[in-house]
């Protein structure tokens, strides 16, 4: 039993199924480019890829204009949202744990509702919805840091996550109460309801660089957050800062989470299944877990998202139908789970 | 190397636990920790590994005080071994023993070959090469134990402190464990133990530190502070301390409560 085999064969082992990932990703794109209401041949956009050329005139306004922004949208939502969970999962020590656990979402939720309240434009929603997302996890965090003097940090962030999400959720009914009901009361509806339809190039260009600045740390920390599962106290003894660590997750997390929310409005249940489901895949370390749950998320989300704006000529909110697609399956992993004991 | 807890009043925030403690521990040394529950255990314990700050007074180690050493640094010196538990995520046993290695590591670095080959070795010194690719969520309490330990070897730390590592064992168990540590212990290395059994001390012929009414009450050869007397006052019951005689030849003192 040498060791430099085993070695070999567990990097390789991981890696493998990272490509794995990343394949499925790869042709799902390929695949999402070909569904919509101007079908196109996968061959033709092969050929297109390839060699520039098409017998379609349409096909570059349809692949760069139409879907292209949106699959890039897709597959940044549900891989980002899908690091954010495991992170957060593996600083939680609890596999349960989602995104919104520090009031994310719900600060997000209440920066859009207000500014489609205050009738900005889609730039003002999306600012103050990242804001909002962001001051809600500051608020948890800075309250859980001064009740934490004598209880458990972790537990004590996620208590002040919840109250925090409490305190927002409440609001955004506040602000759906007040709001007219004929025009932006639906709008705030459909905001909390997500979805990637408006999703334009020169959102990317902006969200698409704040997501990778909070992606790469989380994947680059992934080591560490592996030892942090077993607990503050035994991490600490093994070297790691537990408290500068958790500071650089939950802001690395929610600055992904915040831009991503901003722009796509609510979408739930992504970043809680898929980084469970890929655990039960490539088992619990994060170096491996981390950019199989980019891939994974990412080729789910497009998938949902090919569904959402295929099935009907009414788009369906997306995150309708991760809830609807979301739930059984977690029902189904969380069968699954207890048999390998979590 | 040494640690050095002088003249330090131990507890948290405020509240004093343990007042003018004064110890010194040496690499090569075998100390055990015996105390009734609520007697400062934990506290000295916490103190020693970094985790409460002493109220006053100062803890050196290598003649340099804590409060100087990085995180990281410490964790160089000294490994922690907390008493069995479970985690929520099924790492395999190598994983976790190259945890230690986190300490030598910078803060975006993962373990490289040489880190590999040095939790190999601690995982061959603990004897649990069988175990390597298993769940560590699936071992028994012993065998947890057991990869505990060996990932604190594989911090290279100069000290191991130990939160009574054979509670939640069965008697087997107990034994393998005590063994385990009697062949740990050698001129570079300092064990510190808490234990709720004195016979500890008398299997590993250790050192003994006593606490007893927040203070540091007996720091000695267990035969000079075991005594009946000593054992009476620290946890208010009838033990007698007799000798044992074993096949062997070798006879030990063993402490047998009258009930």
């Amino acid at each position: 039993m040498s060791v430099k085999t085993i070695n070999f064969k567990s990097i390789s082992h991981g890696g493998l199924l990272i490509l794995l990932a990343a394949i499925i990703l790869a042709i799902t794109i390929l695949v999402s480019f070909s569904i919509g209401r101007y079908p196109l041949k996968i061959l033709d956009i092969l050929n297109y890829f390839l060699t520039g050329k098409s017998a379609d005139a349409n096909i570059a306004t349809v692949l760069y204009q139409v879907r292209l922004p949106r699959i890039i949208g897709a597959v940044f939502t549900g891989g980002a949202l899908s690091i954010a969970g495991a992170s957060y999962q593996s600083m939680f020590r609890n596999p349960m744990v989602s995104p919104d656990i520090l009031g994310v979402t719900s600060g997000a939720g209440f920066g859009a509702s207000l500014a489609i309240l205050l009738s900005l434009n889609m730039f003002g929603i999306q600012s103050l919805a990242f804001v909002f997302g962001i001051a809600a996890v500051l608020l948890a965090y800075g309250v859980s840091q001064t009740l934490s003097q004598n209880h458990d940090k972790t537990l004590m962030l996620v208590l002040s996550g919840m109250v925090v999400s409490t305190l927002f959720a409440s609001l955004i009914s506040l602000l759906k109460f007040m709001a007219d009901t004929d025009s932006k009361l639906p709008s705030i509806t459909f905001w909390l309801m997500g979805s990637l339809a408006s999703i334009g190039i020169t959102d990317l260009k902006i969200v698409v660089p704040i997501v990778l600045s909070g992606l790469v740390p989380l994947i680059l920390v992934s080591w560490r957050m592996n030892v942090l599962s077993f607990g503050d106290e035994e991490a600490k003894a093994m070297g790691i800062h537990t408290g500068k660590l958790r500071v650089l997750i939950i802001l690395c997390a929610s600055l992904v989470t915040a831009s991503i929310i901003a722009i796509t409005g609510h979408i739930g249940w992504i970043g809680l299944i898929i980084p469970h489901f890929a655990r039960l895949i490539t088992g619990p370390d994060n170096k491996v877990l981390m950019p199989f749950s980019f891939f994974l998320g990412g080729a789910f989300l497009l998938i949902v998202d090919d569904v959402a704006r295929s099935i009907s000529t009414l788009e369906i909110p997306l995150g309708i139908i991760t809830s609807l697609l979301g739930a059984p399956c977690f029902l189904f992993f969380l069968r699954k789970s207890q048999k390998r004991s979590w | 190397m040494k640690i050095e807890v002088k003249n330090a009043d131990l507890g948290y925030g405020n509240e004093v636990i343990l007042s003018n403690v004064d110890f010194e521990m040496k690499t090569g040394e075998v100390v055990c920790l015996l105390g009734p529950n609520g007697a400062g255990k934990t506290t000295l314990f916490k103190t020693l590994l970094g985790f409460l700050k002493p109220i006053s007074g100062n803890i050196e180690i290598d003649c340099r005080s804590v409060k100087l050493w990085s995180i990281s640094e410490f964790a160089r010196k000294i490994g922690y071994v907390p008493q069995v538990h479970n985690t929520p995520f099924p790492f395999s046993v190598f994983d976790i023993v190259l945890f230690g290695r986190t300490a030598h590591l910078g803060l975006f670095g993962s373990p490289g070959k040489a880190d590999k080959l040095i939790a190999e070795e601690c995982i061959d010194i603990l004897g649990i090469g069988n175990l390597k690719h298993r769940p560590f969520t699936q071992l028994s309490g012993g065998e947890r134990q057991l990869t505990i330990i060996a990932r604190a070897l594989a911090q290279e730390p100069a000290f191991l402190i130990m939160d009574e590592p054979t509670s939640n064992l069965d008697y087997g168990n107990q034994v393998r464990v005590l063994k385990k540590i009697n062949e740990l212990r050698n001129r570079s290395l300092g064990i510190f133990i808490a234990t709720h059994s004195p016979d500890h001390a008398f299997l590993l012929d250790a050192r003994v530190v006593m606490i007893c009414d927040g203070k540091l009450y007996q720091n000695g050869e267990p035969i000079k502070t075991i005594t009946q007397a000593n054992m009476e006052r620290v946890y208010g019951v009838d033990i007698r301390v007799i000798d044992a005689y074993l096949e062997s030849g070798v006879d030990r003192k063993v402490c047998v409560p009258v009930i």
